[in-house]
């Protein structure tokens, strides 16, 4: 938590890019490829992020990307799986 | 027993067996659980290719209502209400049949049948035309809504080049699944020489395809451009015999194997969630657990992660079923 408040300015990009996520999910409802796009980017915005952040903090390690990775890849497969259902 | 326990610690509790990050959410276990995940919807997919009948959407919708709805969405926009047309509503029954029988999902068949096909083969002889599709959704207004929230299909519910309406609601197997469509059909026939809309607004406009309209609208002639008549808005309810465009494929169903109460959608959704639950709290304990007892190791971040996730089930809850076109 400490770690959270002295960095807030590296995490609040990260929570803006996570809301306008949702919210374009939300506008974007009766566009299944576009909706596919938000989430990919989002993903693909969240690794990059903690590629930066982790290079910014010298602490960028091959594990810790490949973490971001897996979990971005993780969301992407269980939301499309859900998209491409519904 | 003791194994189990031991396990169970392993995936779950950060440990020195697990370098001290509970083992589910190591990279590679998180990427096993991606495969599994995908093999879990190979699985569903093969379900509905083999003999076996899976449930899609057993919706209740009427079409009365979704007529009615439609007018309602028209006159709160100041437009008036669209006639209910028994010649329209044989064409999106026709329709819709057509789309079970060649198993598609599309504005145009695969063999090139275009959906103004299916209103000349009614007898309808059209100024204007127009088609939505929806196939999924569990209630009329449901439907509706996701057609309003569409540019190009909002653009047909609410246009003043239509005069009648024709619904069909069609059940039947498309792909494998028990599956609802809506067919809505706009018209205005030929005869109609009247428009609620100047000619130059009513010309064919560069959109997606469900506002496309026929050759039929560029002979529209010059004197119909200075016709513009006061708007009604007196919503129009027709009496409309729902048997009649209320298709079922039920009985056909019986003789195609067993049933496997199964719906792809909240089957897929509910393992998402569970998985993305479990997640979360075994991240929450995790963290805790780390920082507790000060650990020091080389990780993600937790917030980062947590929240990635938590935008993840977001738009599990938020995604609806069903689908326009």
């Amino acid at each position: 938590m400490h770690k959270l408040t002295r960095h807030i300015q590296h995490y609040l990009p990260l929570i803006g890019v996570f809301l306008v996520g949702i919210l374009g999910f939300r506008m974007f409802a009766y566009d299944r490829v576009f909706q596919s796009v938000i989430v990919v980017a989002t993903a693909a915005s969240y690794v990059a992020w903690g590629f930066v952040h982790h290079h910014i903090h010298d602490d960028l390690h091959l594990s810790v990307i490949l973490e971001y990775i897996a979990i971005a890849f993780l969301g992407v497969v269980i939301v499309f799986s859900v998209l491409f259902r519904a | 027993m003791m194994t189990t326990a031991l396990t169970v610690l392993h995936y779950f509790y950060p440990q020195y067996s697990n370098n001290h990050k509970a083992k589910l959410l190591h990279s590679p276990t998180l990427f096993l659980l991606s495969a599994l995940l995908l093999i879990f919807q190979l699985f569903i997919q093969s379900l509905s290719h083999s003999n076996i009948k899976i449930l899609g959407y057993a919706a209740n919708i009427s079409p009365s209502e979704v007529i009615n709805l439609t007018n309602q969405k028209r006159v709160e926009a100041g437009l008036p209400a669209l006639e209910y047309s028994a010649p329209l509503t044989q064409a999106a029954k026709a329709k819709g049949e057509h789309m079970i029988a060649q198993d598609y999902w599309a504005h145009v068949a695969p063999d090139g049948t275009d959906p103004w096909s299916f209103f000349l083969n009614s007898g309808y002889k059209y100024r204007y035309a127009g088609e939505n599709l929806a196939r999924d959704f569990t209630n009329p207004s449901s439907a509706v809504d996701a057609w309003m929230a569409s540019p190009s299909h909002r653009e047909n519910m609410l246009s003043g080049k239509y005069k009648e309406i024709g619904i069909a609601v069609v059940e039947g197997d498309l792909a494998g699944t028990d599956t609802t469509l809506i067919v809505q059909l706009f018209g205005t026939q030929l005869s109609d020489t009247s428009t609620s809309v100047p000619l130059a607004l009513a010309q064919p406009q560069a959109t997606a395809a469900p506002t496309k309209l026929p050759i039929a609208t560029l002979s529209v002639t010059p004197t119909v451009a200075a016709l513009v008549p006061a708007i009604e808005v007196t919503p129009v309810i027709s009496e409309f015999p729902e048997e009649n465009f209320k298709v079922g494929e039920s009985s056909q169903n019986i003789n195609k194997g067993f049933s496997l109460l199964l719906s792809p959608f909240d089957t897929t959704r509910s393992v998402s969630l569970a998985v993305v639950l479990l997640l979360l709290v075994v991240m929450v304990a995790d963290a805790f657990i780390v920082y507790r007892k000060k650990i020091p190791r080389v990780s993600g971040r937790f917030f980062a992660h947590f929240a990635f996730l938590g935008m993840i089930l977001a738009i599990i809850i938020i995604v609806k079923a069903g689908e326009i076109l």
